[in-house]
Parts: structure tokens; C-alpha cells; sequence
């Protein structure tokens, strides 16, 4: 898995997930159960989000709670829990994604926005749109178009837009979770965005810049 | 530099381009931009028509990114995870041939 490299500067755990850990390191199940309540809904929104099923979502869940006991005994607090947790999460998920055949690959750069060479938009007049928006979020039209055009993006981006823009953890975790630095998130999320609002004007009729 | 809302907005009189007020759009919504270059953008959304809808569509993009929910997990999702895990705990290792 080359582009998880794992931890760097990590928030270090709290005392009382550091007791937690040391508890279920010597077979507690009790405190075990406390953290499987304390993360469980989390990670298995994320593994949703990610991959789209709750037959999956439950199998991550599975994996990374089984990994949580077993390797308990490495965990040196370091990091946060659910900073660990929520990493071994996006690396499972990522990693199926990777596994699925790819539908007909949908080129982002289509949808970002060109420019002129003086820097102005190339496309005139860029139509505004987001009142459209309101409406068909309303009749869910919108929320379907985004879950398809998430669904189209690389595992990484993908995994970047649910953390920052879903989850709406800070970028910083985001990157700790997911192996970059804060730079590399904010790239990957605006550009993801930027694919995300081309992409939704396209379907909704409009240019896609 | 002049300051004018009348020009046309295809002048774009102020320094920052448009292509730079949509490299810096993700800075303003998340409040990461400083004062001076907040004053600039935001000139800049009020003269240029282009950069004023594309700001605007690229915030409603995120809004509506940021309303898809998903339920919460299911109980009975839980228990059975949370049975499965009990199971997979107390199971004694398997002996090696």
C-alpha cells in the first residue's frame, strides 16, 4: 500500500484510551466493548461512505475491531485511537476499492475549470447554478448525483473528500489518518471539489466549469 | 489598481485573476485566508460575475457534499459485529501441524 505510509505526527492518545488499550491488552473485554461503543458508529460510517454497502462496512468493522484486540499489545499511544482506528479503517477500505473493476474511467481534468491564458474563466458567462441546487436536493436528485460522482473518484480522493467533507474531520487528521501532509490534503481536496462541482453541473445541465 | 464595480467583468481590474480566486476558494471558505487577501478576493467576487457564480456553485457543492448522510448504524449490524468479535476472541488458536 504505497500511498500509506502510516503515521507521522500524530496526536498522542488520551490517558483514558491509553488505560483503555492497556485494559484490553490483558484480555478485558469490558474495555473492549467500551471502545468498540465509543468508535463502532464512526467506523462504520466511513467504511459506508467509502465503499457504498453494509455488507462491507460490517466486514471492515470486523477487521479492524479484531485488529484493535490482537495488536493491542503494540499499541504505544503514540497516536490517538481513534486516529489508529480510523487509519486501519481507511486502509482497508481503500484497499478494496483498489480491488474493484474500475467502471469506464471518468477523466476528472474534464471537469475542472479551464482558463484562459490571462487567468480568466474560458468559459463565459459562468452560470450560477446553486439556487438549482436547493431545489434538487430537495427531491434528492442532487444527493444521488454526488454519491455517483464521489464514487468516481480515485480511492484516495475518495477517501480524502469523506474524511474532510463528510466526516468533516480537520485536514490535519485527515492526513495523519490517510499517510499526508496537510499540503497534499488541501490539494487533493480542492481539486476533488472542484471535479465534484463540474461534474454535478454537468448532470444537472449546466457547463461543467 | 482600480476599484471600480462598473467595469465590465471581463476587465478584471484587481491583480488577483480569476483562475487565482478559484486556487484560493478552498483558503476563504475555511477561513485559512489572511485579512488583506480576504479584502482582495472578496473585491474580486463583487466586480467579476464569472468568479461570483463559480464561488457560489462551488459552496453549494460542498454544502450538499456535506448533507449526504447515511443512517446510523443498524443495532442489529452491531450486535452481530460485536457477537462475531466475541466468538473470534474466545476462540483458542489453531494448533500448528
Amino acid at each position: 500500500m504505497p500511498e500509506m505510509p502510516g503515521k507521522a505526527k500524530d496526536r498522542p492518545a488520551s490517558t483514558n484510551e491509553v488505560e483503555l488499550m492497556r485494559d484490553v491488552q490483558h484480555g478485558n473485554t469490558e474495555a473492549f466493548e467500551q471502545l468498540f461503543a465509543r468508535y463502532s458508529p464512526k467506523i462504520y460510517r466511513q467504511a459506508l461512505h467509502l465503499l457504498g454497502n453494509d455488507a462491507e462496512a460490517e466486514e471492515i468493522m470486523q477487521e479492524v475491531f479484531l485488529t484493535l484486540y490482537e495488536k493491542a499489545s503494540t499499541f504505544r499511544g503514540d497516536a490517538a485511537v481513534s486516529t489508529w482506528l480510523y487509519r486501519l479503517t481507511a486502509n482497508a477500505a481503500i484497499s478494496r476499492l483498489r480491488r474493484r473493476t474500475r467502471r469506464q474511467e471518468v477523466l476528472i481534468d474534464d471537469y475542472l475549470p479551464q482558463f484562459q491564458a490571462d487567468g480568466h474563466h474560458r468559459e463565459q458567462p459562468v452560470i450560477d447554478w446553486s439556487h438549482n441546487l436547493e431545489q434538487s436536493l430537495m427531491r434528492d436528485e442532487t444527493h444521488q448525483l454526488l454519491r455517483q460522482a464521489i464514487d468516481e473518484l480515485r480511492p484516495l480522493d475518495k477517501a480524502v473528500v469523506v474524511l474532510s467533507d463528510l466526516e468533516e474531520l480537520p485536514q490535519r487528521e485527515t492526513g495523519e489518518i490517510l499517510g499526508l501532509s496537510v499540503a497534499a490534503v488541501k490539494a487533493r481536496l480542492h481539486r476533488a471539489r472542484l471535479f465534484l462541482r463540474g461534474r454535478l453541473a454537468a448532470s444537472l445541465g449546466y457547463a461543467s466549469s | 489598481m482600480h476599484d471600480n464595480i462598473d467595469a465590465p467583468h471581463t476587465e478584471n481590474p484587481s491583480p488577483l485573476t480569476c483562475q487565482r480566486v478559484t486556487d484560493a476558494i478552498m483558503d476563504y471558505i475555511s477561513g485559512d485566508m489572511a485579512p488583506e487577501t480576504t479584502a482582495v478576493f472578496e473585491s474580486h467576487l463583487r466586480r467579476c460575475s464569472d468568479c461570483d457564480a463559480f464561488f457560489n456553485t462551488y459552496r453549494g457543492t460542498l454544502r450538499a457534499t456535506r448533507s449526504l448522510a447515511y443512517d446510523n448504524i443498524p443495532p442489529e449490524l452491531s450486535n452481530r459485529v460485536l457477537q462475531f468479535l466475541h466468538n473470534a476472541i474466545q476462540k483458542p488458536p489453531s494448533a500448528n501441524p
